[in-house]
């Protein structure tokens, strides 16, 4: 990053509020690009300093320093919506004759979206730093990453669903809730209450689903996890079971913006020797626990 | 087909290469997850469904013995990796087969460590092996489930225990399930192609069983209480006519016998409760229960023996029994049930009759409903046991009233078989018959013998033969020693018994046993009628045209009679001898045989006044020179010249010089006379001279034993007319034996010049 600014007569540095000690976690893109970013909260302050260095025998004139916060959502064609921005003013018009430190704060914060990467969208928050020049402003940005916790209280709501080809297969299934936390356990059943068909095998499929503008210019993105739950046929009466750990899995929590939207499905696919697939879908929400700020802070 | 072989090949090496990867991992610093990444994938090769049963099973060989290393490994480094987190972490695994393989690894030795949640672990690893239903995986991954669980090891106290055992008892019915179900998968055709794959899978099922058996804390009520009721109720449920089979074999097998005693009950409510196709499996489980049952008794001490007859363990089979459907049972079937409950309680209570007789009549009130023929379905089983069992004692068959009526409403080859079995029985062991209603009960059972048709002309003579003569046997296994009135009663009675058999063939030895009596007991009351008995008997045999055995019998009976001193009886059947002689004997050289019978048991008589030995004798030798030959007649009546010259019995006593003989030189005389004119009137020479010859040698015995009727001037004149006879037929060959028969006639005459001086007064040219 300093070499973007190589030719600046000023060196700036943006450093969080105990830097060194605060969590962090690593951020990946779809690309693959891992970022290690300290982590902060909804409703919580950002503060820090800025160091402003001065390169030996150097002035700096300027009209002002300014500290912004922005939140922001981009698309990958091109669209961006700030959703949040806060500006702080650092330092009136003036010189910079010396290297000087100043101190920042934005106080509790309200950051609604979790820090996203996805293939078509991504959600960044970050903290900027700019001198106001009369010539090119000088600037500087450091991201930071967002997680947002929640509790939902309707948590015990079970998914019932049934599905029924005439004469050949009749189930019902049930998951135990609709909503999870992202170290959750999906526990439910199948219960089979007619079946004619000669089924291979039975499978999970948690299908995340990222929904970027609208139509008709809409792009979606399926990522898809796939678990098997049975194999071979079963026969009336037979119930099994469903058991699926969310913790190891990379999974995005259900989240609605203006711009995009991730969403979390279970689907319940059959696949019978013919290699016909037949499935049943249904959304379900994941939430990042509140309990992990604990353990963050 | 030929590709399966390779496929087994190929997922072997698979197995066999992951294998060394993972043991690779096992052993670098924090490659765990990279290991049970390699077990993983060699387990894939477990959902194969191109193999065999058998080959699936080595398969399952090959990664049972790799995932052995893992769980070493495992239980080496926990809790630095603590199996609780493992459990979790294994069941990420995508495909169901290899998590559930590493989930029951880790599971299980888990369950060994201390203060392991074991209950938790078994209940999940229980519930989430329903996920796999294809029968030969799911067969095998339950396998692996119950031969990985220690219970033996992780179980302390008696509730964990029990614990276990429901768990198996669990995943025996889901095996059982999934093994049922294999016979109702894919195209009816390979119907025969899967009924072999179920044998080859069957022990898989039936391990969970023995498992539990295995059990040191399974106790009886536990057993009765929740083990069994849940195993029966599946064998049931199933309603699989070889899982049926197989199942309730293995339960008989497995468990202790005291436990089958005590659930009986449910045992039997299970039988009736089978598939209704499954008969045959249904007698063999329950002949397999009676034999277990019996090899119990065998094993254990008479207290035992004791609790059981308290315990009525006759009755609770009975009721069983009882409770049998019979419209749903063929004759052969209910054979072997009822053989297998007879065998029991004769092994049990020998002494218990009542209980042989009620299995007995079973068939008996049974039998419209059942179809009886002589291949398969028929008692011949039930009515051979208690021959078998009372071998020592026959007459204990009698017992049991019902086994004659089973007997004989059996097809005439059963009856038969079975008659002959007894038989053979009776006459092996000399078993002694003493009392009436023995001997009526035996003939009873020996009927269809007894009046068996005539078969002595067909091919099966020999066969038919020999059992007459078996049966003949039985007269003299009739014994009574102390009390000849019941003993002659006992004959008396047989006769009756055999009369309406094949009286030709059972009647002499009858007859025989009859005179043996009167021989033992000359003296007593009975004799009389015992020699009536003899004599109806020998009449009807006269009657079935047997003259000459009849002939001979009274002969013989004669010859008894005399002995014993009944002179009248003894005349009377002399007499009936005579009948015969007279009326039935036509045949030449019977009349002449029976004659020379005849003289010579007269000769040996005693008993007769002077008056009626002359009747007698002057009939024989008027019979004598009656008869058609001239030979015969010659021979006839100077054989009958002895009537007139009694010599001494040493073995009663009589001494020459001593007893007083019948002794009558002129009748003697005249007897030779009257056969030399007969000799004389032959046409044959040769003939002739032979009989001169012997008529010769007649008069040296009479010379020798003092005769002075036949004296030296008559020997010496028959000599001569033997000698001018002879001169014509000096060349004749024919009359070669004649001239030496003489020549040694003469060369005696002159060795006796040495010792007796009358001698040298014979002379000759």
């Amino acid at each position: 990053m300093a070499s973007l600014f190589f030719s600046s007569p000023l060196d700036l540095d943006i450093t969080f509020k105990d830097e060194q000690t605060r969590k962090s976690i690593d951020v990946k893109s779809k690309s693959g690009k891992v970022e290690r970013l300290p982590l902060y909260h909804d409703g919580e302050s950002i503060s820090g300093t800025v160091t402003f260095r001065v390169k030996e025998g150097k002035r700096v004139d300027h009209s002002g320093v300014k500290i912004q916060l922005y939140g922001s959502i981009e698309t990958i064609n091109g669209q961006r919506d700030d959703f949040l921005t806060l500006s702080h003013d650092l330092a009136l018009p003036g010189e910079l004759t010396h290297s000087e430190t100043f101190g920042f704060n934005f106080k509790d914060v309200e950051k609604r979206f979790e820090t996203y990467r996805g293939t078509n969208v991504v959600v960044n928050y970050s903290v900027k730093v700019t001198v106001l020049r009369k010539s090119a402003d000088i600037s500087k940005s450091k991201k930071f990453a967002v997680q947002v916790y929640s509790n939902p209280t309707d948590l015990k709501k079970s998914i019932k669903l049934d599905i029924g080809i005439e004469n050949c297969l009749h189930i019902e299934f049930e998951y135990s809730k609709s909503t999870y936390s992202l170290k959750d356990v999906i526990v439910g059943r199948i219960n089979f209450l007619l079946t004619r068909l000669k089924i291979k095998h039975m499978e999970i499929s948690l299908v995340t689903r990222e929904t970027v503008g609208v139509q008709p210019s809409q792009l979606i993105e399926n990522q898809t996890i796939r678990y098997e739950i049975m194999d071979g046929s079963p026969v009336k009466g037979e119930v099994i079971p469903i058991r699926l750990f969310l913790g190891g899995y990379d999974l995005t929590p259900t989240v609605k913006t203006s711009m995009f939207n991730v969403k979390n499905y279970i689907s319940l696919v059959i696949i019978d020797e013919e290699g016909r697939r037949y499935f049943k879908q249904a959304e379900i929400i994941f939430f990042r626990p509140k309990d992990e700020e604990a353990s963050a802070a | 087909m030929s590709e399966e072989p390779n496929l087994l090949q190929t997922s072997l090496t698979v197995i066999n290469k992951e294998t060394q990867l993972m043991k690779r991992c096992l052993a670098t610093r924090g490659k765990l997850m990279d290991a049970l990444k390699h077990a993983s994938n060699f387990l894939s090769e477990l959902r194969t469904s191109q193999l065999t049963p058998k080959q699936y099973y080595e398969l399952y060989m090959a990664t049972f013995d790799s995932l052995q290393i893992l769980a070493t490994f495992l239980k080496e480094n926990h809790p630095r990796h603590h199996l609780s987190d493992l459990y979790e972490l294994v069941q990420y695994a995508g495909n169901i087969i290899p998590r559930l393989y590493l989930m029951i690894t880790v599971g299980t030795v888990y369950m060994t460590v201390p203060d392991a949640p074991v209950r938790e672990i078994m209940k999940d690893m229980l519930e989430m092996c329903k996920g796999v239903q294809y029968p030969i995986r799911g067969l095998f991954l339950r396998y692996y489930l119950i031969q990985r669980t220690k219970l033996d090891l992780s179980m302390n106290g008696d509730e964990i225990d029990k614990e276990g055992m429901k768990f198996i008892v669990l995943n025996f019915i889901e095996m059982n399930k999934l093994w049922v179900r294999l016979q109702h998968s894919g195209p009816s055709r390979d119907r025969e192609k899967r009924v072999q794959e179920r044998q080859d899978l069957r022990v898989l099922v039936g391990f969970n069983l023995v498992r539990i058996s295995q059990l040191e804390g399974l106790t009886l009520d536990y057993y009765k209480e929740e083990i069994l009721p849940l195993i029966l109720e599946q064998v049931i449920q199933c309603r699989d006519v070889l899982a049926q089979e197989y199942l309730l074999d293995v339960v008989i097998q497995v468990f202790p016998d005291e436990f089958h005693l005590k659930t009986l009950e449910m045992f039997f409510e299970c039988l009736g409760k089978l598939n209704q196709n499954n008969d045959n499996g249904f007698n063999q489980v329950f002949v397999s229960l009676v034999d277990r049952l019996i090899g119990f008794v065998k094993r254990e001490e008479p207290e035992t023996v004791k609790v059981l007859i308290n315990f009525d363990l006759f009755g609770r089979l009975w009721k069983f029994i009882n409770s049998i459907d019979i419209m749903f049972i063929s004759a052969k079937d209910l054979n072997l049930i009822l053989e297998a409950i007879a065998k029991l309680s004769l092994t049990v209570f020998p002494r218990n009759y009542s209980n042989i007789d009620l299995i007995l009549s079973y068939p008996l009130e049974k039998s419209n409903d059942l179809k009886i023929d002589d291949e398969q379905n028929n008692f011949l089983g039930l009515l051979r046991l208690p021959i078998l069992f009372f071998k020592e004692k026959p007459s204990k068959i009698l017992k049991l009233g019902n086994y004659a009526k089973l007997l004989n409403s059996q097809p005439y080859k059963v009856t038969k078989t079975v008659s002959l079995q007894i038989l053979d029985t009776i006459v092996s062991t000399q078993y002694r018959i003493t009392k009436m209603e023995t001997l009526t009960g035996l003939f009873e059972l020996l009927s269809v013998l007894i009046t068996d048709k005539d078969q002595s002309k067909g091919q099966n003579m020999l066969q038919f033969h020999t059992e007459q003569e078996k049966l003949a046997q039985i007269s003299h296994l009739i014994v009574s020693n102390k009390d000849i009135q019941r003993h002659s009663k006992l004959l008396t009675l047989a006769k009756t018994l055999f009369s309406s058999g094949n009286i030709k063939f059972t009647y002499p030895s009858l007859f025989f046993a009859i005179l043996k009596c009167i021989r033992r007991h000359p003296d007593s009351t009975q004799t009389n009628t015992l020699f009536k008995t003899a004599s109806r008997l020998i009449n009807e045999l006269y009657r079935l045209g047997l003259y000459e055995l009849s002939f001979k019998l009274h002969l013989t009976a004669a010859q008894l009679a005399d002995q014993v001193h009944l002179e009248e009886i003894s005349y009377e059947f002399f007499s009936q001898c005579f009948t015969i002689f007279e009326d039935s004997l036509s045949d030449s050289k019977t009349q002449y045989q029976s004659l020379i019978a005849v003289i010579s048991v007269l000769q040996t008589t005693r008993s007769f006044s002077r008056d009626n030995y002359d009747t007698l004798i002057t009939k024989s030798a008027l019979y004598g020179s009656k008869l058609l030959k001239k030979p015969d007649q010659c021979r006839a009546v100077y054989l009958a010249s002895h009537l007139w010259w009694g010599v001494e019995i040493p073995s009663i006593g009589e001494e020459e010089g001593v007893t007083e003989f019948y002794r009558d030189g002129k009748r003697v005389l005249e007897c030779l006379q009257r056969s030399l004119r007969v000799a004389d009137a032959c046409m044959d020479s040769v003939v002739s001279i032979e009989l001169f010859v012997e008529i010769l040698n007649r008069c040296l015995y009479y010379f020798i034993h003092g005769c002075e009727e036949v004296g030296v001037r008559y020997i010496n004149g028959l000599i001569e007319l033997i000698e001018s006879n002879l001169d014509g037929l000096e060349e004749d060959v024919n009359a070669d034996g004649v001239k030496s028969h003489f020549k040694r006639s003469l060369t005696y005459i002159r060795s006796q010049r040495e010792i007796d001086e009358r001698f040298q007064l014979i002379k000759w040219n």
